[in-house]
């Protein structure tokens, strides 16, 4: 009978135990650091945005992820104040910011036939679409910023949409769930600071 | 049995006939080699009809066997097939346009291939024939699942910006056309679209939100907001431009489409008559 209760007792204090690193201090028990890799989902979106360093209309279209061991996605962003193009050639990483933002780095050229490097960072704050937060950055790839979106958050986004258009919407930024296809490489890189 | 020897007796009847020979011990050691001969040649027929035998009750099993199998299979054939095959459909496209039979498409991603697919479309600017043309063309269509569960679902949208198409002396512009289209699994598809600054022949429209606005054109329509459910998903067109006889464009076009399968118990095979004995 005192075996007994001595084996539950053993059993109950190491569920205790295990039940504590888990809470506790799960993170520490895998030693790699799963937020150094990409995360396996994907995000997409759409819209306008007047952040614009004249504060001009500004469109983009862009999706960004991981995808069978690559990264994914693409760019194309329209500042109507400067007639400045940027189209995506490639992405080169592609990054968890929090729950709710991803940042996308590639390669791109412009209008003008310049090759240049960017970093755009969304978030996906539910609908309407004008809860969501968009910024991009542009560098010639060496450290220098060409061009930047003005900040709204401290994270250096704004919202989609504005004060004054038919619908405030803005389109929309949109965070997946990944499916198992969604797995990239260990880490990539970003060429913009 | 068939093909049995003589009786013994007949050997019997040797023996003595061999005991009056003169040469009686040859004679009696050649009647026990000839019995030996015979008890063997009566072992081999013996061997030989049961082998003949049983080879006759094998035909005849195979032919009793071959009908009832042949029941049984045309039974199971019969037996309704109900459980069906996990699907996705997906796509989007930012310009889809028809003229006179030809058909274009600016920034589409095609079909989804799985449930494991991502796709993606892009492009900075596009003209549509002689129509006009637009910037900024974006889609993407991917699938979000991974165990054909609740929260799974299929997604997709397509964006342009600045569009502008004159058909047929009708002129249709704006500023942002989006759709998106999402198809959770067993759920109900949803459809959604955005259009910022859209006129028709210069006159600015207020889209109201509701599936299938229409505004007339001169010999054709404008539908805002189109809506197409089927089964197991949706189709959104932002913007459907129809001139009858002249032109089709779709404005930014999203489809999303999930279907589990048949999740319900195929119903209990049809009862066979027992199997005919093989032995």
């Amino acid at each position: 009978m005192m075996t007994l209760k001595r084996t539950m007792m053993r059993k109950i204090t190491l569920l205790f135990l295990a039940g504590s690193l888990v809470v506790l201090g799960g993170g520490h028990v895998f030693p790699w650091g799963t937020e150094q890799q990409p995360p396996k989902d994907f995000v997409t979106g759409g819209g306008f945005i007047f952040c614009t360093p004249s504060g001009a209309m500004a469109n983009f279209g862009v999706g960004g992820g991981v995808k069978n061991g690559a990264f994914w996605g693409h760019l194309n962003y329209l500042d109507h104040g400067i007639g400045l193009h940027v189209k995506g050639t490639g992405v080169t990483n592609y990054l968890l910011v929090d729950d709710k933002t991803r940042d996308i780095c590639g390669t791109a050229v412009t209008d003008t036939g310049l090759n240049v490097c960017y970093r755009v960072r969304v978030g996906d704050y539910g609908e309407p679409g004008n809860l969501d937060h968009f910024g991009i950055r542009v560098t010639n790839c060496s450290g220098t910023v060409l061009y930047q979106t003005t900040a709204t958050y401290s994270d250096g986004t704004c919202d989609l949409g504005g004060a004054g258009t038919a619908t405030p919407d803005g389109g929309n930024i949109q965070l997946h769930k990944g499916n198992p296809s969604n797995f990239g490489p260990a880490s990539g890189t970003c060429n913009d600071a | 049995m068939v093909g049995r020897a003589g009786p013994p007796y007949r050997l019997r009847q040797e023996e003595e006939e061999a005991s009056h020979d003169t040469g009686g011990r040859r004679a009696l050691e050649s009647t026990d080699i000839a019995a030996a001969v015979v008890q063997k040649a009566q072992k081999d027929v013996s061997n030989v009809s049961g082998n003949l035998e049983v080879e006759m009750n094998w035909t005849n099993s195979r032919f009793r066997v071959m009908p009832g199998l042949a029941f049984v299979a045309a039974g199971l054939l019969a037996w309704p097939a109900t459980a069906s095959a996990q699907t996705v459909s997906g796509s989007a496209s930012a310009v889809r346009a028809s003229v006179l039979g030809a058909t274009t498409v600016l920034a589409g991603t095609g079909p989804l291939a799985d449930a494991q697919d991502l796709r993606e479309a892009s492009q900075d600017a596009g003209s549509i024939f002689s129509f006009g043309g637009a910037d900024v063309l974006h889609a993407a269509t991917g699938s979000s699942i991974t165990a054909w569960d609740p929260s799974d679902y299929v997604s997709s949208e397509a964006s342009l910006a600045d569009m502008g198409v004159t058909v047929a002396g009708n002129a249709v512009s704006a500023g942002f056309v989006m759709a998106r289209a999402l198809a959770p699994v067993g759920g109900t598809p949803v459809g959604a679209s955005e259009i910022d600054g859209l006129a028709v022949n210069g006159v600015p429209v207020s889209v109201t939100g509701e599936p299938n606005q229409t505004v007339w054109l001169l010999g054709g329509r404008v539908i805002i907001n189109e809506q197409t459910p089927s089964s197991t998903g949706t189709t959104v067109n932002a913007l459907h431009v129809i001139v009858d006889g002249v032109a089709d464009l779709v404005f930014a076009s999203a489809s999303a489409g999930a279907d589990p399968g048949s999740t319900a118990a195929p119903p209990p095979p049809p009862i066979l008559p027992p199997l005919p004995r093989l032995f």
